[in-house]
């Protein structure tokens, strides 16, 4: 008897949890929706922004602007986004495995989120700035840290500034990601903008004054993209594996509800054994 | 025709041929017809006009860039919201939290005083447009 009831006890717990499991998937569904929405939809003003730059390059170039050019300190920057919350299976997990493989006595952090405040705190690391993801609205949050990543490269306490985030592919694809943010570099595949014939251009009012205004732009841009791409994998992760721990726990139920039904059948058994055999005593 | 492409963090506000776009650019408003010159310039709040088959469009726009090749026009703003779509009571709204914002200049950082001036800035444009389509 005792078993069946524990058994009864364990099933009432697990169905307890799974529809706690069950409620965060939904929520988490709703604000997927609306993250994802928001991130796909600000993705061409970013890129527009980019390809923009891409196709200046032989006006940023002439005269080096400040934020393209390399220094020689030591130092590197890393900005680190993470979630506030758990539950989000391996996310946090990945952005962490990246940031160890960044790290040295040399790495200065700024961190966006609980999780990666307390993971520099238990890497010991230097942390200049920590800020939680939703205390204030995300564009307000990109201006401040685009602020004091291009303070400090300016004054060349940082040779290089790092992103690392998830990047958004799809609800059941985040990557984790790392990014050079400065100095802003267009190499690579962008280059080969360089062998087309540029256009001459006219500038109004003048190059360097767009420049100027387009390049710390392109910075705050940047960041304010991949906050949102970090909430949109946040959510997504969330809501993945919430769902997979409501589908665990169904399977569990099932299990054990069968484990029940045999006791439960067993018991019965036994006790008809008990009655006939009192009875055939009797006869 | 023209290609022109209005961009805002948002969305893509607007894709498609015209005839002749205005800009408010820093330097004063600006007309864009076919085989204008390569140009970059930026963009300043003020009204938006796209013309197409003598059809006039009305847009306010916000702080940004514009860059023009050949037939292409691509601007990128932070504001870019057609004429039916500005809500006079919103803008008011935001044009007094950006007065109340500034009065307190003392206890404001260089980029907190910047924001708000520019959205005082956006505000006022967006109620030139509304109100000046009114009295016509």
């Amino acid at each position: 008897m005792t078993q069946i009831r524990e058994i009864k006890r364990r099933i009432k717990s697990i169905e307890n949890t799974s529809k706690v499991t069950h409620a965060m998937e939904l929520v988490s569904a709703a604000k997927m929706r609306k993250a994802q929405e928001k991130t796909v939809s600000s993705r061409p003003y970013t890129s527009a922004l980019h390809q923009m730059i891409i196709e200046l390059r032989p006006e940023t170039h002439k005269n080096l602007h400040r934020l393209l050019k390399e220094n020689s300190s030591p130092n590197q920057l890393v900005i680190l986004i993470t979630s506030d919350r758990g539950f989000v299976g391996g996310l946090n997990l990945n952005l962490a495995r990246e940031a160890i493989k960044m790290t040295n006595k040399n790495t200065k952090f700024i961190v966006v989120g609980k999780k990666a405040l307390s993971f520099a705190v238990k890497m010991g690391a230097d942390v200049i700035a920590g800020f939680q993801s939703e205390e204030k609205p995300f564009i307000d949050l990109a201006r401040t840290i685009a602020k004091m990543a291009v303070d400090a490269f300016t004054k060349a306490e940082v040779s290089g500034v790092y992103l690392i985030y998830s990047k958004f592919e799809s609800t059941i694809k985040q990557v984790p990601t790392v990014q050079k943010l400065l100095p802003i570099t267009l190499t690579g595949a962008e280059a080969g903008i360089e062998t087309e014939e540029v256009p001459q251009m006219l500038f109004e009012p003048s190059a360097d004054r767009i420049i100027e205004r387009l390049l710390p732009h392109h910075v705050l841009t940047h960041i304010y993209q991949i906050l949102l791409e970090s909430k949109a994998s946040e959510h997504s992760a969330r809501m993945v594996a919430m769902k997979n721990a409501t589908d665990a726990a169904s399977d569990l139920v099932d299990d054990l509800t069968l484990t029940y039904n045999q006791a439960r059948q067993e018991s019965i058994t036994k006790e008809l054994l008990d009655i006939i055999t009192a009875q055939a005593v009797f006869e | 025709m023209l290609h022109l492409q209005i961009i805002t963090p948002e969305k893509t506000v607007f894709d498609d041929e015209v005839d002749q776009v205005s800009l408010p650019t820093e330097n004063g408003q600006i007309t864009i017809l076919p085989h204008h010159v390569a140009l970059v310039t930026s963009i300043k709040p003020g009204e938006l006009i796209l013309k197409k088959h003598s059809k006039e469009e009305l847009l306010a726009a916000g702080f940004g860039f514009a860059q023009i090749t050949k037939d292409n026009v691509k601007v990128l703003v932070d504001l870019a919201a057609p004429e039916e779509e500005l809500e006079e009571k919103a803008i008011e709204e935001a044009k007094k939290a950006a007065e109340v914002a500034l009065a307190q200049k003392h206890t404001l950082s260089e980029e907190e005083y910047a924001t708000a001036a520019a959205n005082l800035q956006k505000a006022l444009a967006q109620l030139r447009i509304k109100r000046r389509r009114r009295r016509i």
